[in-house]
């Protein structure tokens, strides 16, 4: 630097000029740490991820300090575990970890580094200050050099505002980590959850409350009314003084009572007590559960839901709606009570056979032949109970899905012979005819299982369709080969077509005219069909009675064997 | 005095004309339009060349905002305009008559506070590095410019701590002062050594395109900040060009 002229010159003015150029250099010292803290304080100011800002508040240091090295350690929140999170090393790599401040301050001091503890101070209200370490910041000077104390003085001015800057950081990726976790919970939950403010607007709702209530967008912003449609009043609203003061009879009220006991509500869907609910746990208790709503879906059909009204306390308080929509529940209840309610039948009605027979028996004194009708009567029931106990462990084995098929190659005129001459003539049964081209490509089935597809088809036929004859075909169709089973009987109404394959369906007709079944016949059906990859339907002619089942051909030999594992 | 230079030229592009060389007592008036090789730079050009300087910096702003969105925080042709605005206005025709280096320090002092963001600071510096280099003298001789603009790099390395490559201000600023004192010790008139400064200026800022920041908020971007040039270098490329006279400047 040049040394301003100094007019005037001699032995004083020489004077004059030392101390001029150490008021100058202690001048330009302090305007280099200035801006030095400038820069370092525009570093942490924009923020951005821990990692990069560590890095360049660490290489920032090591050059404003004329470092030849730098590092910094971070402890998580509420730890004291010190981790290297940047590190700007010519020589000697830092060492990774500290369990402490302290440890660290001991290795600096032995290995040439200068080490400050980066704490956050905090007022605790009553002028006591309580400080915890966040972090430890080491530079190194050149060898054999220390660190001018400038540099020091700008380490000294700079550590509390990096030790809030590095918390912050820290406490940002955490949160914007339980951001993405939050997220990934309600976006992936089947339960419609609803968040609302203390205005009852809403914050959030996930992708399956949205579903639920039949809405695409995302909901944010609305009114819990507008959004949920119920009919209870608003906050402000002429009955909300009753809310106040639970117990007291609503004198606003509807003479019907609760809103939930009205027809479909004027307002939209949700149908809960009287009160709105979100009012009820913003103020009062903390968790309320609506004993079973009704939401009224798009097409205005009343879908049961459970509905559970959580508080969220804190600064900003709201509160959280759980909506589980209960149909299929409601469905698997109603199934387990008709399968229960069919299968005691379908148990009993032979078993009342048996014994009725048994007493007969034992009581009577038969002749030969009608001893024998007896015994004969007892083995069809006793092979009755048989069929339908094999039925309900294939249903067991194809609900657990651990169906093993036993696959053959052949050819589908062949087997479906086999298979109907295996069925065997009944006397006083319809005869069944097999009309099969013998230029259809070979299929690759379990025999066994196939077989007992048909002979539940054939079997349905003989039940229902009387003395008509039974035909079974097989055709080309589609690139599948589709087998039908046709008989003359009356035939399946159009609206039960689609339902027949479920399970425990039972048909009108076979309902009234008390036709022996589980309904799980042709659900056993639908079910290995598929396991062959092919579809089961009722052929859409109004009056013949036609169920058609569709199979792949088979691969080419020697693909064969690893078509279905 | 209440007449202000930067009343006389607003700086906002109405008044076409540049601003003359004005003339101080006891020196013959110098005339645009039949300019000689100049030899002394007075105070008189100083505040000439601030108010080519905003003028300069007003016609780029929007430039210099759009690269310091890539690597800072998109305000430089702000700054640079508004401070080097508030240093126009604060000069009085009395200042034409002042010590050179007088007159630096003051601007110096003055964009300190009146540039936003680290310019500041280390134009502030410049200046002021650059006055301190020539106290004392009422005019600069083509050696005294020199010095000078030695002066202000160096007070940028000192005050950024920043070196050549680090794309900043000084990889601009470095090669034009060299440049210029080069020049001048091969013999070279001031008008052409101020040219050739001019063009490594030009040089230098472009250069700053493929490096990596090292200083400044561009340093955290790390190699993302590669591709982009850099504000400062640019900033100083327009100033240090503003030292031409307008018909100077096909550099």
């Amino acid at each position: 630097m040049t040394v301003p002229a100094v007019p005037g010159g001699g032995a004083a003015a020489t004077a004059g000029d030392e101390d001029r150029r150490r008021i100058l250099e202690d001048a330009q010292r302090e305007a280099d740490t200035v801006f030095a803290q400038y820069q370092l304080s525009q570093l942490v100011a924009l923020g951005g991820s821990l990692r990069s800002m560590a890095a360049s508040v660490i290489g920032e240091l090591v050059r404003a300090s004329d470092a030849v090295a730098g590092a910094l350690w971070l402890a998580a929140p509420g730890g004291r575990d010190l981790a290297l999170v940047a590190a700007e090393a010519n020589g000697a790599p830092p060492p990774p970890a500290f369990p402490a401040a302290a440890a660290a301050d001991a290795w600096a001091r032995s290995s040439g580094w200068y080490g400050v503890a980066l704490d956050e101070r905090r007022d605790l209200g009553d002028g006591e200050l309580d400080a915890e370490v966040v972090g430890f910041l080491a530079l190194r000077p050149p060898a054999g050099d220390s660190l001018p104390p400038d540099r020091i003085r700008l380490l000294a001015l700079v550590r509390h505002e990096l030790a809030i800057a590095f918390r912050a950081a820290q406490l940002r990726e955490a949160l914007a980590a339980e951001q993405a976790l939050l997220a990934a919970i309600l976006d992936g939950a089947n339960d419609g959850i609803v968040a609302v403010d203390r205005a009852r607007r809403v914050v959030r709702a996930n992708p399956a409350a949205m579903a639920l209530l039949g809405r695409a967008d995302d909901g944010a912003g609305l009114a819990c009314r507008a959004l949920l449609g119920c009919d209870a009043p608003a906050g402000g609203a002429p009955r909300a003084p009753d809310a106040a003061a639970p117990g007291a009879p609503p004198a606003a009220a509807s003479p019907g009572g609760p809103a939930g006991d009205e027809g479909p509500g004027q307002g939209g869907p949700l149908r809960c007590g009287p009160r709105c609910a979100f009012e009820a746990v913003l103020e009062g208790p903390e968790h309320l559960v609506e004993g079973e709503p009704l939401l009224l879906a798009a097409d205005g059909t009343e879908i049961p839901v459970a509905a559970s009204f959580s508080a969220m306390p804190g600064e900003q308080p709201g509160a959280v709606l759980v909506l589980r929509d209960l149909r299929a529940e409601r469905a698997a209840e109603e199934l387990r009570s008709s399968f229960l309610a069919a299968v005691s039948h379908d148990l009993r009605t032979p078993l009342s056979l048996i014994s009725g027979y048994v007493d007969s028996l034992l009581a009577l004194d038969l002749d030969p032949a009608a001893q024998r009708r007896s015994v004969e009567r007892i083995g069809h029931a006793a092979t009755r109970l048989q069929e339908l106990v094999e039925e309900l462990l294939e249903l067991t084995r194809l609900e657990q899905a651990s169906l093993e098929l036993k696959r053959a190659r052949v050819d589908p005129g062949v087997l479906l012979a086999g298979l109907v001459r295996d069925l065997g003539e009944s006397p006083g049964m319809p005869p069944v005819h097999v009309a099969v081209p013998s230029d259809l490509p070979a299929v690759e089935v379990d025999p066994v299982r196939i077989g007992h597809v048909l002979g539940n088809l054939v079997d349905n036929a003989r039940k229902y369709a009387g003395d008509g004859t039974i035909t079974v075909t097989a055709r080309r169709a589609r690139g599948m080969v589709v087998v039908s089973v046709q008989d003359e009987g009356p035939g399946i109404p159009p609206e039960e077509r689609p339902l027949i394959f479920d399970r425990f369906y039972r048909g009108r007709l076979a309902r009234e005219a008390r036709v022996r079944g589980s309904g799980l016949g042709l659900y056993v059906c639908r079910r290995l069909v598929e396991a062959h990859g092919g579809r089961i339907w009722v052929e859409p002619e109004p009056r013949r009675s036609a169920v058609s089942f569709s199979l792949p051909p088979a691969r080419r030999r020697g693909t064969a064997g690893a078509a279905r594992p | 005095m209440s007449t202000r230079i930067g009343d006389r030229h607003p700086g906002n592009g109405s008044s076409p004309a540049p601003m003359p060389g004005v003339a101080t007592p006891g020196r013959a008036p110098r005339r645009r339009t039949a300019t000689p090789a100049r030899a002394e730079l007075t105070a008189g050009d100083v505040c000439a060349f601030m108010v080519r300087a905003e003028r300069a910096l007003v016609r780029h702003r929007s430039l210099l905002d759009r690269l310091d969105a890539k690597l800072g925080d998109g305000d430089h042709g702000e700054n640079m305009s508004v401070g080097f605005g508030d240093g126009v206005r604060s000069l009085a025709v009395s200042d034409e008559a002042v010590e050179v280096g007088d007159l630096l320090r003051r601007l110096g002092h003055l964009l300190v506070g009146a540039v936003g963001g680290a310019g500041g600071s280390l134009y502030g510096t410049a200046f002021i590095e650059a006055g301190i280099a020539v106290a004392g003298r009422s005019s600069l001789d083509p050696g005294g410019m020199a010095v000078a603009l030695d002066a202000a790099a160096a007070g940028v390395a000192r005050r950024g701590r920043c070196r050549l490559g680090d794309k900043t201000i000084y990889d601009a600023l470095r090669p034009a002062a060299d440049a210029f004192g080069a020049a001048v010790e091969a013999g070279d008139p001031p008008d052409l050594a101020l040219r050739r400064a001019v063009v490594a200026a030009r040089e230098g800022m472009r250069a700053t395109r493929p490096m990596v920041a090292r200083r400044g908020l561009a340093m955290r971007l790390g190699e993302r900040s590669r591709g982009h040039q850099d504000p400062g270098a640019t900033s100083c490329f327009l100033l240090l060009r503003a030292l031409l006279r307008p018909r100077e400047r096909d550099a």
